[in-house]
């Protein structure tokens, strides 16, 4: 049995080289333990080898490769790795078939963390600030994968020329409005105010809520109590659910409109 | 005394709130690495969910709701005593900006009543987007309404700014609207609809190659995510097939990407001629769904018109299991053979389903385990399909069946 050193936030390139090593060594799956690097060493590590066989995977494997490996669960690299060995060993098409277990799992990684990542593109706020003499859009997020890097992108296309800095309790990313860099895990520092944030924003999500229409669970299931901490909306919600019904009822109770004045005299022009 | 700004946003957002739409996807994929803010991924990012369930995409707000137009189910006809409100164009420019710097929404939907002519509500709604897009750059999504009986030319330069265009049917037949929004012309609605058409199809032909030329030119951009309508259901007594009719009718006469159902509800400022009186959301959600078998499954409306003998979708039950229900014998299928089309047809087994499922049987035989896995549940379709280790033998001719597969009725979420 070999011991296999992963950092927790490995990402594809350090799996592949490690991956190649062992593949050229002939290790079997089950002869392999991938842990952490600062783990208790049970193990004799996986030896250094001078030229690791190259080769190309599908491109099914690659791409799940990409993703499934931010996932947070243990398991990742051990069931990337027995995935890769059965393709090496006569199962070539094996990442396109979703009806194996391991790739079943690893497609479910997959799906988990981009759907991680398309909730840090939509739940992310940010708030402006005064730093010096400049203007910073700055936020606070928690993601539930490895994702800070493929999540990051999309805020540089979008936010190209504002200066802004994210920080996560898996690294931080900062973009000065023609650079990105990033930084080792933060802490959850308190938000400064923003009135559009605190106030507009607020106020405009409190309205566009139609209180006919209460389906719990379906905000729940889009919008996981996980992410709420850091969207200041959602500490309006008690009060909207729990007002809803005393508002439909004073709606059901009310009259026809008296017909104001003013409809009197205007009309569409013909 | 002037309306501060959030009072405004209050007022135009909550007369804003019945229009269903919110998508942000499709069309142009842009981004601001050369300048500008914004950008559009193609798919679309809903940035909250509110407690009725919906997505918080756009800032979806009316630039006025004075109106000179009195129709019956819209909480700022002329004769609602609802506040009234109005906007400058510098405002929502403004709110639309601040929002977005913050992540908040993906762009503007804007809307407006009519408060003076038809040409200058549409020309002020050109205005927004034309100021976000040429004076700052803006690259995220726009949503502009057009008004029936604008000029065509207003139109047409709307097309140039915004993603998508869209006007509301709002009624399912002519005569639904000629009862209760009277003073709307129809004619003008489905000109306006077919102005919009027409002025994406040049848009697109005009990207063809030109005779003796190789290669495409770029396509101008014509509201690149097409156009929509909305209809609300229960305002008036069509029953479900009369408007899926009508949808089918506005798909193919205007190229719709969308029609949008609107459960009627109360606004709080009700008209004598329309009861304030909920739809059920169910309803509406049925309706979406007989709507996707339409355009995804391959249904016709003769399908949906067999299994409703009333004209009436079931609530209980989803309408793809109520028509297979009502044709037992072209069931079970075998999921190893059936043809993609087929097994678009068994209940519970969704798109995505279908074609994972014809992905993994190249490979090996699939069975139940296995469609379940795929397929995510299995409930529905297992009565009505054959697997490498499965038949369901007696069970679909069983009298009982949609008594067995009609879930049990949900607890409403109700008001505490
Ligand atoms: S014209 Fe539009 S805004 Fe005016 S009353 Fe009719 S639906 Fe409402």
């Amino acid at each position: 049995m070999y011991w296999a050193p992963m950092p927790i936030d490995a990402h594809a390139v350090q799996f592949r080289a490690m991956a190649r090593r062992c593949l050229t060594l002939d290790i079997a799956p089950a002869g392999v333990s991938f842990a952490s690097p600062d783990a208790a060493p049970l193990f004799d590590r996986v030896p250094e080898v001078d030229a690791p066989a190259s080769f190309s995977v599908p491109k099914a494997y690659a791409e799940l490769l990409k993703l499934a490996i931010c996932h947070q669960a243990p398991d990742r690299f051990s069931l990337l790795y027995d995935v890769l060995w059965r393709i090496r060993h006569g199962e070539a098409s094996l990442a396109d078939n979703p009806a194996d277990a391991a790739v079943a799992r690893l497609n479910d990684y997959a799906h988990n963390v981009r759907r991680d990542i398309h909730k840090m593109h939509a739940f992310l706020r940010f708030r402006e600030q005064r730093v010096d003499d400049r203007t910073v859009f700055t936020s606070w997020f928690e993601p539930k994968h490895f994702i800070l890097r493929q999540a990051i992108p999309f805020f540089v296309d979008r936010f190209s020329t504002m200066e802004w800095f994210i920080a996560t309790p898996i690294g931080t990313a900062a973009w000065n409005g023609s650079e990105l860099v990033y930084g080792p895990p933060a802490e959850r520092a308190p938000q400064p105010a923003d009135a559009v944030l605190d106030e507009t924003w607020l106020t405009y999500y409190r309205t566009t809520f139609n209180p006919a229409r209460l389906r719990l669970k379906a905000m729940a299931a889009e919008m996981p109590r996980h992410y709420w901490a850091n969207m200041p909306e959602t500490r309006l919600i008690p009060a909207m659910v729990s007002g809803s019904g005393r508002r439909l009822q004073d709606m059901a109770a009310r009259a026809p409109d008296p017909v104001p004045g003013r409809s009197q005299r205007v009309r569409p022009r013909p | 005394m002037p309306l501060s700004l959030l009072r405004k946003l209050e007022i135009l957002a909550d007369a804003a709130k019945y229009d269903a739409s919110c998508a942000s996807s499709g069309g142009a994929k842009r981004n601001a690495r050369d300048g500008g803010i914004g950008s559009t991924t193609g798919a679309g990012i809903c940035h909250a969910y509110t407690p009725d369930g919906r997505c918080v995409s756009l800032l979806k707000i009316l630039l006025t709701n004075f109106c000179r137009y009195d129709c019956a189910y819209c909480v700022s006809r002329r004769s609602s005593n609802v506040e009234r409100a109005r906007l400058s164009v510098a405002e929502v420019v403004q709110l639309t900006l601040d929002l977005y710097r913050r992540n908040c929404i993906e762009g503007l939907f804007l809307s407006s009543g009519i408060a003076r002519s038809e040409d200058d509500t549409m020309s002020d709604l050109v205005a927004v987007a034309k100021t976000l897009r040429l004076e700052h750059g803006f690259k995220g999504y726009i949503h502009l309404k057009t008004i029936p009986g604008a000029d065509e030319r207003l139109i047409g330069e709307a097309g140039l700014y915004a993603d998508r265009l869209s006007l509301n049917m709002e009624l399912p037949t002519e005569a639904a609207l000629k009862a209760y929004a009277p003073e709307k012309d129809v004619g003008a609605m489905k000109k306006g609809l077919a102005t919009t058409r027409s002025c994406i199809e040049a848009a697109l032909g005009e990207a063809k190659p030109a005779r003796g030329r190789i290669g495409r030119a770029a396509p101008r951009r014509f509201a690149p995510a097409g156009q929509s309508t909305q209809v609300i259901v229960g305002a008036d007594r069509s029953s479900d097939i009369t408007i899926l009719r009508n949808s089918t009718a506005l798909y193919s006469s205007y190229d719709l990407k969308r029609v949008y159902y609107s459960a009627f509800s109360p606004t709080g400022h009700p008209s004598a001629a329309l009861p304030d009186i909920a739809t059920p959301l169910l309803r509406e959600h049925r309706l979406y769904q007989a709507d996707w078998l339409l355009r995804f499954y391959g249904f016709d409306l003769r399908d949906l018109e067999q299994a409703t003998p009333e004209g009436m979708l079931s609530l209980e039950i989803d309408p793809k299991l109520a028509w297979a229900l009502a044709h037992r014998g072209d069931f079970p299928l075998d999921v190893n053979k059936a043809p993609r089309e087929r097994l678009l047809r068994v209940p519970g087994f969704g798109v995505r389903a279908v074609d994972r499922i014809i992905a993994a049987r190249r490979l090996a035989a699939l069975g139940l385990a296995d469609i379940a896995r795929l397929a995510g549940a299995i409930g529905r379709a297992r009565p009505f399909i054959v697997t490498r280790d499965w038949r369901p033998g007696s069970l679909l001719d069983d009298g009982a069946l949609r008594r067995k597969l009609t879930p049990p009725a949900k607890q409403l979420e109700l008001f505490s």
